[in-house]
């Protein structure tokens, strides 16, 4: 497959290019940089760039090849029937140099440490006469001939150092390349394979197309699988490497299994003779960390080489060596070590230790390598490391999303062999994977109703806490209350402590206890750290912290908190990232941030889709859908709904967060008033479970399409619900029901203090409805112009409110909401079933709008709204 | 707010700075802790006499990025 590959990350080196051409004291500019980093593409785009602005540009390409010949590179400019050597050099300066009237010429000479005597003397003498503007390349640690220095000193030249493309810049240039968004994932792990070498991330992606390992899924580019290493690649890179004998190829490859090593301990496995050799061939990196020194090979893609090429038997030994080397080091027992030191005995010749593979399987765990820790623990389980490597191995390919598997791993354990905890424990994992993974909570209820009939006292938090967590998944989070009153999170086993902190947090959350949520997310922070769980857990239970912080209105906080977590996401593999990304988002929305919410969203919802789709890719998608439609995206919106819709999702309906999706996606489409339906159903609900902080977000965001029927409600809410949203929110609501112009101009102004833009955009754009009602123009068109403003902020909000503040049409809201149905594509009789009123109201109403506003077709009609202007 | 404003600024310049290739970030997180000139060289693998180009660079990268950082939260803040 053939790929374009545009010019990215690359903006200020042009504008150095461009700036040593266009200075009239300069000959021109030497461009250094290491093989593949993109000198002889610069070289280019910056030749046609001059030639765009009048210049005439001239290429030559040094090679080995035409190194041989004399003038090799300049052969084109050479006239062949001249024997003289004096007369021929002339007539090619000349030939180079010669330019229509007034053009300046610019010759770039790729890799001038490959020209020929000859042809450096060319342009030796170009320079010295000031004939052209010269723009040269030369390879990084390339011996450069003394006859090319002359060429630097004869004239001025400024000098760039090409560098490697940073992550950021990597995962555009793929964006580019792949005309859509790269899984981040993929973007990663290219990355850290090329180092940003654009030769080797085109060689390593091409081929990785090419052979269906880098794919489209879910609207994002992915690398499923490893790398296969291309043969040119391969080739290319051995070449750069040389010839690797004996001693240095022992280090070389020593580090290619078992990198980064510390430099005392290399030396003591290979020959410090080869070691030092090594590093002046440039094939290992030195890197002083505190009070020692790390040993890396040079470039990663130089170890994959060696990995691929080397004997098995050979790196079996090695990794062997390397491992022994860690077990004797003082840091042995640090849990990175420990993984370490495990990963390389699974493929060496040392016996397996069960013991080091459990706790690495659980550092794994830890790490968020979820795959390595399967790998490691079920080495652990062929070791003879008894049940515990099948309670982790469970436990990781859970998190992973392969729910039979962990069931099968469960089902393996000789239960006959278990104490009483262990049985309570194995009950526990069994059920919660059956709920979570499996999503069958029937099942899971089973497990841990047989599992209680039979269990002692003692194990009895387990089957507490499972059962906290089943009512709270099947959204009776009374019932969850009720199972949990005798857990003391402290003494919970700490994997359990994490899961029922969670649980607990969002339950408190929920109910607009926030301080209660805040302190038990911070608990459980600290229950999933002590627990070495997988940080999906502390992301799972940021994302209650963060409900907890957006639903009372502390949004600043909640960005904090989201801010946090994405940092601490970013350098994690697979779906922890993801999570990271979907908080984020969240915390984003809640702060009326769309287009940073869309994007994070979007990535966090469809990335976490291809392997939790019920579970964290449903989660994300419900705020994605609210974010789209807020910003009047509404059709992308309502089909993502419409495919959640056709999800069976057997826990957690989400039920509130739903309802604004579908009341936000209503609302877009022009039923408004079928949206507040949607919005005080939910609020119903919500109060009827307790939910008083989600019913305080329903109600107001029902305020915001302009319902009037919540502030009482609201007011008796102030009093269960902690933090400043519910306040402003009845303040906003009594301002709407009378009507009061100023008083919802100052909501507006609170909604904003509170960092809630969204609402801010709507409360100042029912302010200039209410002036707009009295009359008072000017007053109105001030508050119209703040809401425009907001939701410019905002990323774009196109809300309801901030739709009818922007139209001068005298319609009242049910005309209004029929004629935006009508612009919809709906028919009369359609409208009427959306609205469960007559056809004959319906036509009723199109005629009255029609006469107040002079339109004479339903088209023009329609027209007079104004539509999503994104 | 005032030093919440501050507080945000370096973070931008921090995030602009993380998101440079890393010879540049190096450079100029090097230079601003006063390390000498020769010792940043061995750090980033440039001769001497290339610093300041890389130096020139480097500042004309994290303007970029800041900039970008900027768009990136244009009304979002």
């Amino acid at each position: 497959m053939r790929m374009r590959w545009p010019l990215i990350g690359r903006s200020e080196e042009m504008r150095a290019i461009e700036a040593a051409i266009l200075a009239s004291d300069v000959s021109g500019i030497v461009v250094y940089g290491a093989a593949g980093v993109g000198k002889s593409r610069i070289a280019r785009e910056a030749l046609s760039a001059a030639e765009s602005h009048g210049c005439e540009g001239r290429l030559a390409v040094g090679t080995s090849s035409a190194r041989a010949i004399p003038l090799g590179v300049f052969s084109a400019w050479a006239q062949s029937d001249v024997t003289d050597t004096v007369q021929l050099l002339r007539g090619v300066i000349e030939s180079l140099a010669s330019a229509a009237a007034g053009a300046t010429v610019v010759v770039g000479v790729d890799d001038v440490h490959l020209l020929d005597d000859l042809s450096i003397f060319v342009v030796h003498q170009i320079v010295q006469r000031g004939a052209a503007k010269v723009i040269l390349t030369i390879r990084d640690g390339e011996p450069i001939a003394a006859a090319v220095q002359e060429i630097w000193k004869v004239g001025r030249f400024d000098r760039l150092d090409l560098q490697p493309l940073s992550l950021d810049e990597t995962t555009t240039l793929l964006s580019a390349t792949f005309e859509g968004p790269v899984d981040p994932d993929a973007a990663q792990r290219l990355w850290k394979l090329t180092r940003g070498n654009v030769l080797y991330l085109r060689n390593i992606v091409e081929q990785e197309v090419a052979d269906g390992r880098i794919v489209r899924q879910h609207g994002y580019w992915r690398w499923i699988g490893d790398p296969v290493m291309p043969p040119g690649l391969v080739e290319l890179i051995e070449s750069r490497i040389g010839a690797l004998l004996g001693p240095v190829s022992d280090v070389v490859d020593a580090l290619a299994v078992g990198e980064p090593i510390e430099l005392a301990a290399l030396r003591r496995i290979t020959d410090p003779a080869a070691v030092e050799e090594a590093d002046t061939r440039g094939l290992i990196t030195l890197e002083p960390v505190v009070g020692r020194v790390q040993v890396w090979v040079a470039h990663p893609l130089y170890g994959e080489v060696r990995r691929r090429r080397a004997a098995p038997t050979r790196l079996r030994r090695l990794r062997g060596l390397v491992a022994a080397e860690l077990a004797a080091a003082d840091d042995h027992d640090d849990i990175q070590v420990v993984v370490r030191r495990a990963t390389l005995s699974l493929d060496s010749d040392l016996k397996p230790d069960a013991d080091l593979l459990v706790r690495a399987a659980q550092g794994a765990v830890w790490l968020a390598d979820l795959t390595l820790a399967d790998r490691l623990a079920e080495a652990a389980v062929r070791a003879g490391g008894g049940p515990e490597p099948n309670f982790v191995r469970a436990h990781a390919l859970s998190w992973l999303g392969h729910g039979e598997e962990a069931d099968a791993v469960l089902a393996e354990i000789d239960s006959g062999a278990l104490t009483d905890g262990e049985h309570a424990r194995l009950a526990f994992l069994r059920a919660s994977n059956m709920l979570w993974a499996l999503g069958d909570p029937s099942r899971a209820k089973e497990i841990i109703d047989e599992a209680s009939r039979i269990k002692p006292p003692q194990a009895r938090s387990y089957i507490d806490a499972f059962l906290t967590i089943y009512w709270f998944a099947m959204d009776q989070p009374e019932a969850a209350t009720q199972a949990s009153r005798n857990l003391a999170l402290d003494d919970l086993p700490a994997v359990v402590g994490a899961e029922i902190a969670w649980v607990l947090a969002v339950i408190a959350a929920d109910a607009g206890r926030t301080g209660e949520a805040v302190a038990v997310a911070e608990a459980g922070y600290t229950a999933a750290t002590r627990s070495f769980d997988a940080p999906h857990m502390r992301f799972n239970i940021a994302d209650a912290h963060i409900s907890a912080l957006l639903l009372s209105g502390r949004i600043g906080d909640a960005v904090e908190v989201a801010e946090r977590v994405r940092q601490q996401a970013a350098d994690l593999p697979g779906a922890a990232q993801l999570i990271g990304s979907g908080v984020a988002g969240r915390a984003a929305l809640g702060a009326g941030r769309l287009d940073t919410a869309c994007v994070m969203l979007e990535q966090g919802a469809e990335g976490l889709s291809a392997s939790h789709a019920i579970g964290w890719g449903y989660r994300y998608h419900i705020p994605r859908t609210t974010a789209l439609a807020v910003r009047g995206s509404t059709g992308e919106a309502a089909a993502i709904l419409a495919v959640l819709d056709k999800l069976r999702r057997p826990f957690r309906s989400l039920d509130y967060e739903s309802s604004l999706a579908r009341a936000w996606v209503v609302a877009g489409q022009g039923a408004v008033s079928e949206a507040i339906g949607v919005l005080l159903s939910a609020a119903e609900k919500a109060s009827a479970k307790g939910q008083f902080a989600a019913e305080v977000v329903c109600l107001q965001t029902a305020a915001q399409f302009g319902d009037r029927s919540g502030s009482l409600r609201l007011r008796e809410l102030e009093t269960i619900v902690e933090g400043p949203r519910v306040g402003v929110a009845a303040q906003f609501s009594s301002a709407l029901r009378d009507g009061d112009a100023a008083e919802l101009a100052a909501v507006s102004e609170e909604f904003e203090r509170m960092g809630d833009l969204v609402a801010a955009v709507d409360a100042a754009a029912q302010a200039a409805l209410a002036y707009r009602g009295q009359g008072l123009r000017g007053s109105a068109l001030g508050c119209a112009t703040r809401a425009d403003a907001l939701a410019e902020q905002c990323g774009g909000a196109w809300t309801p409110a901030l739709r009818q503040a922007s139209e001068p049409v005298p319609l009242t809201d049910r005309e209004r909401e029929i004629v935006m149905l009508i612009g919809e594509g709906l028919s009369n009789r359609a409208v009427a079933e959306r609205l469960t009123v007559s056809v004959r109201t319906i036509e009723s109403h199109i005629y009255r709008a029609m006469s107040k506003t002079g339109t004479t077709s339903r088209d023009e009609l329609a027209a007079l709204i104004p539509r999503h202007r994104a | 707010m005032h030093a919440a404003q501050m507080a945000d600024e370096f973070s931008q310049r921090e995030r602009a700075l993380r998101r440079l290739p890393l010879p540049y970030s190096l450079a100029l997180r090097l230079r601003d802790a006063g390390i000498s000139a020769d010792v940043i060289c061995q750090y980033v693998n440039v001769e001497q006499a290339a610093l300041d180009g890389l130096y020139r660079m480097a500042e004309a990268k994290l303007l970029a990025a800041q900039n970008a950082t900027d768009d990136r939260n244009h009304g979002s803040q």
